[in-house]
């Protein structure tokens, strides 16, 4: 008997952290409708393969098709340490109890990290990332999407195709429809990829393409677009009433026009009918069952859902009203039902509301609905700045499992607010945010830097108030998950600003016409911050650009290392510690002339020279379970085989007579310096542990960077990778260790009380120690080796 | 201040941090590592375009 099979697709990429929900939820619809439905997560499905033991074995071959050298170098060096550690550093991601072991968790998330070098460096213009990636093709050009489908050598997603999309389900001789849901431009290409390979095995299918940022991009259309020939309809705004009655008629044969939100191609041009909203009462419940829920990139999983749909706000900056109809809240009753069922069904305590803004009425409702059915659960979702919220709300909140709340700052300043039409005030964000805090839930602040007319000061002032809030947080208030996070304004097309610009100073600058699916512009002001300023505050409100990477092991692709908001709750819900640079047990090295040294890292020999005028050649090293990296000046075709057989003594004159160096050492200091960072090992190398810093003399590690950062200074160690912030006493530490051999005694009797006692110099050492960025050299006779008490880092509970 | 470099008088430099020092918190941390960007999801989503131009490292030289 026939029965008509749709395939909903969730193409790559979409976040890797937890699943989408809007193919769940139009498979609950298709389901309560008795329509058969089969669901592929093909975002997931492609990550988790691409990033595993298979999959990088399968890109080996690959890697250098990238044309970027030192990316490729990159990817060379780490990838036998990825092959042999990717599978295990994904179930510690996955693990909720590694949560509580920091260290761990940052080996892992390293690991993957050198996994998507590998992945970058095998595809021509590819940033690859969990969150979104730069393809080769640009996604805002309809002519780069159309070239993209066909190209193996640059899009991935044609070179991993087989992931796209189920076999099974594309050998279902029953296979009617393929809806594909499109949230944000990262999935175009791949939506084309996949829609092109249906197309051409599968002709008698119907294709539908849906979602928010189909939403917006249909929107512009005047005409019928090129996409026609692979998409036979695309679905605006909500899709659970439109996409079961398209199913119907494509599956009996009749004219689909005439639904609302469908957009068809008709003889005489686009056919299009207005979207009508979903009543919520009658909505079915999200349908996970065919969801792998246990690959996504986080412990979990973490499900999402909602207690309402749009905004009932209008901010001048935001295009969110636009792809999703009109505000609308569902009873609080019904919510808790889809959750509870999802708790008792999926076995999980953790979940997101994806909510544009939950309102008061939405949270306390919400939240009294949790507390009174006595489960036992956490989520976190998005509220905004209100005189309604109250201590004892904030405690009903934290007492329903709330762990997280994202706010929109957006500014410090009432002027900009008003700017921006948000209808917030600053006076409710002081105190809503001390509520929050003080009742255990840790909020997230985001931040526009540069909306027209925003002057530089203010951005700089409301940077400081993000700043000084999460501080405060942590050293008051003992919540250490408190955030935020800044973006520049970006201008989209459908937002207020974009849709009446002179009424915000702002004059729009149309795009290349090449650019013709891009929903941003770039603008001029008429005062305040313009575009590329506001670029600048984003960039140096993040922090992270106050050291100049300037060693190319170290630049670039290293957002993996980046927080993302489902750990970030995690942690919250599981008071685990936050996330943490490496770091390195204390021990000094010692070893005899004679000791026979191995390596113990991946060499490379590089393919460009260490020098301007090209006399000395570069060999790389990588040493992948303490993530440590160095170049060295090698001679020019020697193979790096010395370093796997010799003598300390044998190396050292080695490396004295080809001029081997690294940030000024020579000789024996590079054999010793390879040994301190575990680049060489060996049977006669004695490591020392050290459980006291106080009793060591130390030396500063060579080739570090420093640099100001306002009031403090900051250091780099370009070897491990570490970056800290150093104020009055451990500038004075460092600049100890770097002028000579320093004690923690020896510096603190220079200082004034209370610091002679020396304890904060021990701590400030062994930080410094662990870090990478100085070195035990050798005992203190006669200092004192009291162990240091136990360390108190920023975001420690 | 250019990276390595100590462009003062070091002794200078030291009196100036010995100073700073009396200002500064007890409890305060010597060595502050720093903390990761705090990404959403939602911001990628809803503003596609918000990560142009926005990179949490600094692009290769």
């Amino acid at each position: 008997m026939y029965t008509p099979l749709t395939l909903l697709v969730n193409p790559p990429l979409w976040n890797a952290y937890a699943p989408h929900l809007a193919v769940p939820l139009l498979a609950g619809t298709l389901n309560e409708q008795g329509l058969r439905v089969r669901c592929h997560d093909a975002s997931i499905e492609l990550l988790d393969w691409v990033l595993s033991g298979e999959g990088m074995a399968r890109l080996a071959g690959r890697i250098g098709a990238g044309t970027d050298e030192r990316l490729v170098a990159k990817a060379r060096l780490v990838h036998p340490h990825v092959m042999a550690n990717l599978d295990e550093a994904k179930a510690v991601i996955r693990d909720v109890a590694a949560l509580q072991d920091p260290q761990r968790q940052a080996w892992a998330r390293r690991v993957v990290r050198n996994a998507m070098w590998c992945v970058s460096a095998a595809f021509e213009g590819l940033n690859f990332d969990l969150v979104a990636n730069d393809l080769y093709y640009s996604a805002t050009s309809t002519a780069a999407v159309l070239a993209a489908i066909g190209d193996e050598r640059r899009n991935l997603y044609r070179w991993g195709a087989d992931r796209l999309l189920p076999a099974d389900a594309m050998a279902d001789p029953d296979l009617a429809v393929v809806g594909v849901s499109v949230s944000a431009d990262t999935q175009l290409i791949a939506a084309m990829t996949l829609a092109d390979r249906v197309r051409r095995e599968r002709p008698d299918v119907k294709i539908v393409f849906g979602g928010n940022y189909v939403t917006r991009m249909v929107d512009r259309w005047t005409e019928p677009h090129p996409f026609f020939d692979h998409v036979d309809a695309f679905v605006l705004s909500e899709g659970e009433e439109a996409l079961p009655e398209l199913i119907r008629r494509f599956v009996a044969g009749t004219d689909p026009h005439g639904i609302p939100g469908v957009v068809t191609r008709g003889p005489d041009g686009l056919r299009s009918t207005p979207a009508r909203p979903v009543r919520l009462d009658r909505a079915a419940g999200p349908d996970f069952d065919q969801m792998p829920l246990g690959r996504y990139f986080a412990p979990g999983p973490i499900l999402p859902l909602y207690a309402s749909r749009s905004c009932a706000w209008n901010c001048a900056f935001c295009s969110i009203p636009f792809a999703s109809n009109s505000y609308r809240a569902r009873p609080a009753a019904q919510t808790v039902d889809h959750m509870e069922a999802m708790m008792r069904r999926y076995r999980t305590r953790y979940f997101m509301f994806v909510d544009e803004i939950m309102t008061l009425r939405s949270l306390r409702e919400v939240a009294q609905e949790i507390v009174d059915r006595g489960l036992d659960l956490y989520w976190y979702g998005e509220t905004r700045f209100a005189g309604g919220i109250t201590r004892e709300l904030a405690e009903l909140l934290y007492a329903s499992g709330c762990r997280r709340l994202n706010f929109g700052l957006e500014s410090r300043s009432q002027r900009v607010l008003n700017l921006m039409e948000k209808g917030t005030r600053v006076e409710h964000a002081d105190r809503n945010l001390i509520e929050m805090i003080k009742a255990g839930i840790s909020p997230h602040l985001f931040i526009i830097h540069g909306f027209p007319g925003e002057t530089a000061e203010e951005a700089q002032e409301t940077i400081a108030y993000a700043k000084r809030i999460v501080d405060e947080a942590a050293r008051e208030h003992q919540n250490p998950y408190t955030t935020w996070g800044g973006s520049p304004f970006i201008l989209d097309i459908h937002s207020p600003v974009g849709q009446h610009p002179e009424r915000f100073g702002v004059e729009l600058i149309e795009p290349d016409p090449e650019h013709d699916l891009a929903l941003a512009r770039d603008y001029t002001v008429r005062s305040g911050l313009s575009r590329a300023e506001a670029e600048a505050v984003a960039r140096s409100g993040s922090g992270r650009t106050t050291i100049r990477r300037n060693v190319w092991f170290r630049t670039s692709t290293e957002s993996v290392l980046a927080e993302v908001e489902e750990f970030t709750f995690l942690r919250a819900a599981t008071r685990a510690p936050n996330a943490e640079p490496r770091r390195g047990a204390l021990s000094r090295i010692s070893y005899p002339p004679d000791a026979v040294l191995r390596l113990a890292a991946t060499p490379l020999v590089l393919g460009w020279s260490a020098d301007a005028d090209g006399r000395l050649g570069a060999l790389a090293l990588y040493q992948g379970d303490t993530d440590r990296f160095i170049q060295l000046t090698w001679p020019h075709g020697r193979a790096p085989d010395v370093l796997s057989c010799a003598t300390a003594a044998e190396l050292t004159a080695f490396f004295d007579e080809h001029d081997v160096e690294w940030a000024g050492q020579r000789g024996a200091g590079v054999v010793s310096l390879l040994l301190r960072h575990g680049f060489l090992d060996g049977p006669g190398v004695a490591r020392e542990p050290i459980a006291t810093s106080a009793g060591w003399r130390f030396a500063a590690e060579p080739g570090m960077l420093l640099a100001g950062d306002g009031s403090r200074v900051v250091l780099h160690s370009p070897i491990t990778g570490n970056t800290a912030r150093l104020n009055a006493l451990g500038h004075l530490v460092w600049l100890s260790c770097a002028e000579g051999e320093s004690t923690a005694a020896g510096i603190s009797a220079e200082l004034p009380d209370p610091y002679r006692t020396g304890e904060q110099v021990a701590i400030a050492l062994r930080d410094l120690g662990e870090l990478g960025m100085v070195y035990p050299v050798a005992p203190a006779p006669g200092a004192a080796t009291a162990p240091v008490p136990a360390l108190t880092r920023h975001g420690d509970r | 201040m250019r990276e390595g470099v100590n462009t003062m008088d070091k002794k200078e430099l030291r009196d100036r941090l010995k100073l700073k020092l009396a200002e500064s918190p007890l409890d305060e941390p010597a060595v502050e590592t720093v903390q990761p960007e705090i990404r959403t999801a939602s911001q990628y989503a809803m503003l596609p375009s918000m990560r142009a131009g926005f990179r949490l490292d600094e692009p290769e030289e």
